[in-house]
């Protein structure tokens, strides 16, 4: 980090949330159809296209991706690589902050029988990428930024533990495909018990160059970062996902496990963001 | 295919002979060898003249209706005996007399023998003075009846082997009586049996002090020739099992008297008199056992912590989805501690979703669900009813909410009710429109139910306390909830002896009374009981939870004491009928693992599946249940969850719940056969709307119900109701109801005797919304019409018929009687009404409900 990004990032800090006002948060959706929770001129069933377009990549062995009942359910299982599942925001650009009620339900990962061939996560995250930090490659995301805030389980939690971990991370991709990541800012929040729900909240501040990341009513947490951050991202995308990462693991072994059974629920974004 | 259509089309493969074959009636015969010990000894009726019913408690009870003459309605009592002789001490002895049985019975009792026995009503003059009746009452008794079913040459005559016994009686002073016995000879025609070959009969008459009202007539028939050498009766044989049977009452005029009244017939059916010498048109009398009605529950609690409780995990690694795969093919369960309401919504959703994947019926449901933002999650009683079957009433009461301690004083306990129809309800049935024409019938019949309790009471210690003592007041208030919800409401009871807690959810009104049957109670009682033949003793908290004062479950009715063939179990679930019957344990804890289930046997018993009796008293139930449910207790395991330990070696699961799964198998079968419809009688006409479910979308909540229109319209007067309260909720048991009476606030009489009108009825289903409200399309036809007629269904009766169809609408006055279906004819039973489903089927708006809709046509007392 130069010197001078460096002194910046510490000025915020210092300053924390009060140095500028955010957008305020206003409701997106709370999943329920009967009720939505801002208005629609049709009744929809299911949910809405309006609002959510559906999100995949890499590939699983099950999955659901639904509305149940007064929530979204999400859920992925899957034995090898990398990817995301789930819904991404129809209006990206717009989206700078997300909050939504998350619960994950169960979850496990198995890695490799030797812990050094890698370790094997499954999450259940709001996240998205929000700018560049770099320059713009039409189909690269290198150098996009993103951000997530997330309930992760790893392969190296005690065997039966029902313990899941919150985070918050900023990341740099490193290639196009932003297979590999520099971690700009991680910041670990603390237990949750499987099945728990937690709220979660994260906000891109810009004019303070920083993410802000909150976990139910504890205190809020500042992801300052030093890069520039002044252009579009080249793979646009926000929402809620559950993920998996795998290691490849010897032939010998049994296969690695991503499985996360996810629950989002009373989603809110900034207020320029709502439908 | 839908059940109407999918009725029609089996309508259209029954031959018209097939439904007009005799009918036939199971009666169960006592059985000397298998029933009666000196320890458990039977009744047998003594033909005394005086006719408890519970010396008949072994056999069957049958409705007089008199339809030429109406008057109050008598009974008939049938039993029968098996062919094994009865010892002195197996019968007729003892000191556990149920009520009503006089001191003096005989003994020893007899084998091979029909008992009959009648209550008929006596006339009166115009004073109100009771009056001596006088009258004949015909027996007819097909022997060989295989020949008469098998249409064999001569056999539809009466022959030889067949008899007619007449008793001709009168009552007062000088009253007497005489028994007369023919039998056939072949041609039509009867003649005087000889001695040797007459079936030994006796009879006796009287009008007994204790029930002045009513004639008592007692009638033995011993089943074979009084000479026979070979002591063989042939319809009680193993081949036959079964003979014919009518029994006609007829009444003489009696100088001064008002009405003609006693009149009757076996079998009741006022369009099937028995023909003197057509034995085809006789009962048939099958000696087996009664047609059963099967039943599973379960009880699982399945330990779904709030979310806001972050400090107490879930019970186990299960979630709504393990969980729904584990509850989705069962026929009734109770859920506890799923305490979220939006979870116990997506139970509903997922169990029918797994249904439906199944070609499976959607369950229905009592929950409780709400989208009020500063109502707390936990402030309801966690708990879902689920049911295969069809839900005819519930409810919601929560305890008071000083009955708690410690962390359950967040919560909101409390039990739900569910009236839930019984297989025997969608037993296809025929319905003769006015030519005669058979049509199977869409209705559910209401009689056929039985109520399901389900609940969770407070936990903590079981060491007296203040914990026991917040269970046990808990109890007591469930007993007295569970009675009045069971008589038939209404639920009025701030003054007595159970409190309406915060936000109960309950009927309005009345709804018939369900005490004439047992009644189901599932649930975390939090109180260990005993498993399989461990003493009650041993388990304090138990014998009070099971005694008088709480839920009262302890004594045996008097129907019990008299009844040697049904169950008299109170706790379904306390033996296993495995291999292990103290394997009954249900407390498997949060640490439960894959070994568990061998452990059963030494783990806590703290849910339940009990049985509340039928009321007790000196009469029949409607049902009982037959000898002896089974129970299994089984956990359940996340399959999620599987680890491997290499240090043991071994595999492991955890539970889905910290809780195993009761589940109970019962059956039950009627013992009091249904009252008809008889035109002869005044009725009160009943309709409500028992039943709303928002078909709007495919998720969410909640709606918000109401109706301005509950209309009937007979004999020159309406009436119509509003009922504008909302009732929030995806599926709502309102009860919203119309019927005739003095009750109501503008003229609306009964219907009189010998009406032969109409009576027409509808309602209109209405859901509040931000904008204009919504009339919800509650009917198959009409689409996306908006008119009354296209939105909302309307029925008419025909009283001349008994006929209840769903007619085209009310635009034109000729379209209340355009017929749609045909729901029911009330001349086939029906005794308690009948419910039909009707839904919506609005595409544009998608404003589509699912409506239960019941009517009754209830016999009034006669004068």
């Amino acid at each position: 980090m130069r010197a001078k990004n460096l002194g910046y990032a510490l000025l915020t800090l210092a300053l924390g949330g009060t140095a500028h006002a955010l957008e305020p948060m206003v409701p997106y959706d709370n999943f329920n159809p009967m009720r939505p929770s801002t208005g629609r001129t049709v009744k929809i069933r299911g949910l809405d296209p309006a609002r959510w377009a559906n999100e995949q990549t890499g590939t699983r062995v099950e999955s659901v991706r639904e509305l149940a009942f007064t929530r979204l359910h999400l859920k992925s299982r899957a034995t090898a690589g990398a990817g995301r599942y789930g819904l991404a925001f129809t209006n990206p650009a717009r989206v700078t902050a997300i909050e939504a009620k998350v619960r994950l339900n169960n979850a496990r990962s198995l890695g490799c029988l030797a812990p050094q061939a890698g370790t094997a996560t499954s999450m259940a995250e709001l996240s998205g990428t929000f700018f560049n930090a770099g320059t713009v490659t039409a189909g690269s995301a290198k150098d996009d930024v993103t951000a997530a805030i997330h309930v992760v389980s790893r392969s190296t939690d005690i065997p039966g533990s029902q313990e899941l971990r919150v985070e918050a991370t900023v990341a740099q991709c490193l290639d196009a495909a932003c297979a590999t990541r520099s971690a700009l800012f991680t910041q670990d929040l603390g237990m949750v018990h499987q099945g728990e729900q937690t709220r979660l909240r994260m906000q891109w501040d810009a004019a303070n160059h920083r993410f802000i990341f909150q976990r139910d009513e504890q205190a809020e947490v500042y992801g300052a970062y030093a890069v520039a951050d002044v252009q579009t991202p080249s793979q646009q995308g926000k929402g809620l996902r559950v993920t998996h990462e795998l290691p490849t693991c010897p032939a010998s072994d049994p296969a690695p496990l991503g499985y996360a059974n996810a629950y989002f629920h009373d989603v809110l974004v900034n207020k320029s963001a709502a439908p | 295919m839908q059940r109407g259509a999918l009725l029609l089309a089996l309508a259209g493969f029954l031959p018209w002979k097939a439904w007009a074959a005799p009918h036939t009636t199971q009666l169960t015969p006592q059985n000397a060898a298998t029933q009666c010990t000196a320890r458990a000894p039977c009744t047998q009726p003594t033909v005394d003249g005086w006719v408890p019913p519970l010396e008949y408690a072994d056999g069957k009870k049958f409705p007089m209706q008199d339809y030429v003459n109406g008057g109050p309605n008598g009974e008939l009592y049938l039993l029968v005996s098996d062919d094994a002789s009865y010892g002195t001490s197996v019968c007729n002895t003892g000191t556990a007399r149920a009520a009503g049985i006089p001191a003096t019975v005989a003994n020893p009792c007899v084998n091979q023998t029909l008992f009959i026995g009648l209550r008929l009503p006596r006339p009166k003059d115009a004073n109100g003075n009771l009056l001596n009746p006088s009258g004949l009452v015909t027996v007819w008794l097909d022997a060989n009846r295989d020949d008469t079913l098998n249409a064999v040459a001569g056999a539809d005559l009466p022959r030889a082997e067949d008899r007619r016994i007449v008793l001709r009686y009168s009552t007062g002073p000088s009253g007497i009586s005489s028994v007369t016995q023919s039998q056939g000879d072949g041609t039509g025609a009867w003649v005087a049996s000889t001695s040797g070959a007459a079936w030994a009969t006796t009879a006796s008459v009287t009008l007994p002090a204790a029930e002045p009202g009513f004639v008592h007539i007692e009638l033995s028939v011993k089943l074979r020739p009084t000479k026979s050498l070979t002591l063989v009766s042939e319809p009680l044989t193993a081949s036959v099992r079964k003979m014919g049977l009518a029994i006609q009452s007829s009444p003489f005029a009696i100088a001064g008297a008002t009405q003609k009244m006693g009149g009757g017939i076996f079998y009741n059916n006022k369009n099937r008199l028995p023909a003197d010498n057509l034995p085809g048109t006789w009962e048939t009398l099958e000696f087996k056992a009664p047609t059963p009605i099967p039943l599973s529950l379960s009880m699982w609690n399945v330990g779904q912590m709030p979310d806001v409780t972050f400090w107490v995990p879930d019970g186990g690694s299960g979630e709504i989805d393990t969980v729904a795969q584990q509850l989705f093919k069962k026929e009734v369960a109770c859920v506890s501690e799923i305490w979220m309401s939006h979870e116990r919504g997506e139970l509903l959703e997922k169990v029918n979703a797994l249904r439906a994947a199944e070609l499976l019926p959607p369950m229905q449901a009592i929950t409780e669900q709400n989208d009020e933002l500063l109502r707390p999650s936990t402030e309801s009683t966690g708990l879902v009813l689920l049911s295969s079957r069809q839900i005819l009433e519930g409810g919601v009461h929560h305890f008071p909410s000083n009955f708690c301690t410690g962390m359950d004083c967040l919560q909101d306990k409390g039990v739900l009710w569910a009236r839930i129809a019984t297989p025997a309800a969608t037993t296809p049935v025929l319905a003769n429109d006015d030519s005669g024409a058979p049509h199977i019938a869409s209705g559910t019949d209401y009689g056929e139910f039985v109520d399901v309790f389900c609940t969770h009471v407070n936990a903590g210690d079981n060491t007296p306390g203040n914990d026991t003592d917040a269970r046990e007041k808990q109890f007591t208030d469930m007993a007295a909830y569970v009675h009045q919800v069971r008589q038939g409401g209404p639920l009025t009871a701030n003054s007595g002896a159970y409190q309406l807690g915060d936000n109960d959810v309950f009927p309005s009104g009345t709804w018939p009374s369900g005490l004439d049957r047992p009644a189901f109670l599932m649930g975390d009682l939090n109180t260990v009981g005993p498993k399989a033949t461990q003493a009650d003793s041993g388990f304090a908290g138990y014998q009070r939870m099971m005694g008088s004062g709480q839920l009262n479950l302890s004594a045996r009715t008097e129907f019990e004491k008299a009844n040697s063939t049904f169950s008299k179990a109170r706790d379904l679930a306390r033996t296993a009928s495995g291999a292990d019957p103290m394997a009954t344990g249900t407390w498997v804890s949060s640490q439960c693992t894959s070994d568990v289930a061998t452990q059963l046997s030494t783990r806590d018993r703290i849910d339940y599946v009990l049985v509340f009796p039928p009321e007790d008293g000196p009469e029949f139930p409607s049902f009982a249940l037959l000898k002896e449910p089974t129970a299994s207790v089984d956990p359940h395991f996340d399959p999620d969850s599987v680890f491997y330990f290499p240090e043991l070696g071994q595999t492991f699961s955890q539970c889905l719940s910290d809780h195993a799964m009761v589940d109970v198998n019962v059956t039950l079968a009627r013992v009091r056969d249904v009252l008809k419809y008889n035109p002869a009688r005044p009725h009160r006409v009943e309709y409500a709307v028992k039943q709303v479910t928002d078909l709007e979308t495919a998720s969410g909540c909640c709606a918000d119900w109401y109706t301005p229109r509950v209309r009937m319209q007979t004999n020159g007067f309406w009436r119509e109701n509003a009922y504008l309260n909302i009732m929030e909720d995806q599926i709502i048991y309102p009860n919203w109801f119309v019927h005739t009476g003095p009750d109501n606030p503008t003229q609306f009489p009964d219907l009189p005797s010998l009406f032969l009108g109409t009576a027409s009825m509808t309602s209109a289903i209405w859901e509040e919304d931000v904008g204009p409200s919504d009339h919800y399309d509650s009917i198959p036809e009409g689409g996306a019409g908006t008119a009354v007629d296209e939105r909302d269904a309307h029925f008419t009766f025909f009283a001349s018929s008994g006929l209840f169809r769903r007619v085209k609408g009310e635009a034109q006055a000729n379209d209340w009687l355009t017929p749609i279906e045909t729901v029911a004819n009330f001349q086939s039973g029906y005794e308690h009404g009948v419910t039909l489903e009707t839904a919506g089927q609005d595409h544009a708006t998608e404003n589509n409900a699912r409506v239960r809709h019941y009517f009754n046509v209830k016999e009034l007392e006669a004068p």
